[in-house]
C-alpha cells in the first residue's frame, strides 16, 4: 500500500484542507500502519519532560567539588614526580661530570678532545654510509614506486590529521 | 547581555556559583534527554551530572554566539550515545517504582484521558529503547526539546539530510513496533476471552 502523502500529512502537523482530511480518514480506516504512525506521533507530541529527583543541584555541587579535589591531587602528584625525576636526572648527570671538574683546564681539554674527535668521525662515517646506501637503493627502485610511496605517505598523513581533528572536536550547537 | 551569558562569563572566570545557576536552569532538559536516551533514572542522573561536569570542563570552548542549551544538550546526547554504544544493549525498567518523579497533572480535565496519555507515554518510552542511539537522540531532541532539523544536525554532528532520513526511519520503526504491539494485545485479548468461554463451558454440567 502506498502511504504517501498520508505519512507526510500525519507527521508535518500542518493544517489540512477538508478534501485532504477526508482522504486521510479514508486511508486510516484501511491502513493499520498509518494509524499506528498517527498514534505514535500524537503520543510523542504529548510527551512531557521527565524531571530529576529533588536535590540534583546539591548533588552536582558535591560531585564538582570531588572532581576538583581529585584534579588538584592529580596535578600535585604529577608536578611532584616531574620535579623528582628532573632532580634525579640532573643529579645523575652531575655525578658523572664531577671528576672532570676536579681537573685543571688543560687536563679537561686533553680528556675531552679524543672523545669529541671520535664523535665527529663516527658521525661523518655514518653520513657517508647512508649516502652510499641511498644511492644504491635509489638505483633499483623505480620512479613510480617513489611516487606511490609519497602518495601513500600523504594519504596516511591526511587520514591522521582528519581523525585527530574529528576526535578532538567538541560539538557546538547551532 | 542576557543573564545567562553573564553566568557563563562568570563561570569561565572560575565562579562555581554562576555555573550552579546554569545547572539549576537546565537540569530538567539535560536530565530528560539522558532519561529518554538511557531509559533508567539512575543512569540518567549519572549521565546528566557527567554532562554538566563536561560542560564545566570545556566551557572555554563554548561559542557565546550560539545557543547554550543546544551546546549543553549536544554534550549530553554525545555522552549518552557513547554510553549506549559501550553498553551494546539497553535494559529498560518495567517497574513503575523506578520511573522518574512526575507531578500529576491537576489541571487535566479528564482523568481517563490522562491515564491513556500516561500509558501511551510508557509505551513510547519502551519503544524508544529499540531504536539506534543516534536515531533515538534525534527523536528526543525533535519531540521533547522542539529542536529544528538544523539544530539536531548541529547537535549530533550530522547533515540535515541525514537527520531527516534518521527521523523518518525512526518514526517508521516506532510505528511498526506500535502496530505489532497492538496486534499482539488484540491476540492476547482474544485468547483470554476464548479461554474464559471454554472455562465457563467446562464448569457447566450437562445435567443442568
Amino acid at each position: 500500500m502506498n502511504h504517501r502523502p498520508f505519512e507526510d500529512w500525519l507527521l508535518s502537523g500542518d493544517p489540512l484542507s477538508a478534501a485532504q482530511m477526508h482522504d486521510l480518514h479514508e486511508h486510516l480506516n484501511a491502513c493499520d500502519y498509518c494509524t499506528a504512525l498517527g498514534e505514535v506521533n500524537t503520543a510523542l507530541r504529548a510527551s512531557r519532560p521527565a524531571s530529576p529527583a529533588g536535590g540534583f543541584v546539591p548533588r552536582f555541587e558535591a560531585r564538582l567539588q570531588l572532581q576538583q579535589a581529585r584534579q588538584r591531587k592529580r596535578t600535585f602528584w604529577g608536578v611532584f614526580f616531574l620535579v623528582l625525576a628532573s632532580a634525579g636526572l640532573i643529579i645523575a648527570l652531575a655525578l658523572r661530570f664531577i671528576p672532570y671538574f676536579r681537573q685543571d683546564l688543560l687536563g679537561l681539554v686533553v680528556a675531552w678532545v679524543p672523545y669529541l674527535v671520535s664523535l665527529f668521525t663516527s658521525a661523518d662515517v655514518i653520513g657517508k654510509i647512508g649516502a652510499v646506501l641511498i644511492g644504491i637503493v635509489a638505483g633499483f627502485i623505480p620512479a613510480y614506486a617513489w611516487v606511490l610511496a609519497a602518495f601513500l605517505s600523504a594519504l596516511f598523513g591526511w587520514l591522521w590529521v582528519v581523525s585527530i581533528s574529528r576526535f578532538a572536536k567538541l560539538p557546538q550547537g547551532a | 547581555m542576557s543573564e545567562e551569558t553573564a553566568w557563563i562569563i562568570q563561570a569561565r572566570g572560575g565562579s562555581d556559583e554562576a555555573f550552579t545557576r546554569l545547572v539549576e536552569q537546565y537540569q530538567t532538559p539535560v536530565y530528560n534527554l539522558c532519561y529518554r536516551m538511557l531509559g533508567e533514572p539512575e543512569s540518567a542522573e549519572d549521565a546528566a551530572q557527567e554532562s554538566f561536569l563536561r560542560a564545566y570542563q570545556y566551557l572555554d570552548r563554548y561559542d557565546l554566539e550560539r545557543s547554550f542549551v543546544t551546546w549543553l544538550l549536544s554534550i549530553a546526547a554525545h555522552y549518552c550515545i557513547d554510553r549506549l554504544r559501550r553498553r551494546h544493549f539497553i535494559s529498560v525498567p518495567m517497574d513503575d517504582d523506578e520511573a522518574p518523579f512526575e507531578l500529576p497533572d491537576l489541571a487535566a480535565p479528564n482523568p481517563e484521558a490522562e491515564t491513556v496519555r500516561r500509558e501511551a507515554q510508557e509505551r513510547i518510552h519502551l519503544l524508544l529503547a529499540g531504536l539506534d542511539p543516534t536515531d533515538r537522540a534525534a527523536v528526543v531532541l525533535r519531540y521533547w526539546h522542539d529542536f529544528s532539523e538544523a539544530e539536531i544536525a548541529a547537535s549530533l554532528s550530522l547533515t540535515i539530510s541525514a537527520v531527516k532520513s534518521r527521523l523518518f526511519r525512526a518514526r517508521r520503526a516506532l510505528a511498526g513496533a506500535w502496530q505489532e504491539e497492538d496486534a499482539s494485545l488484540t491476540t492476547q485479548q482474544a485468547q483470554r476471552s476464548g479461554s474464559a468461554r471454554l472455562e465457563r463451558r467446562s464448569h457447566e454440567s450437562p445435567a443442568f
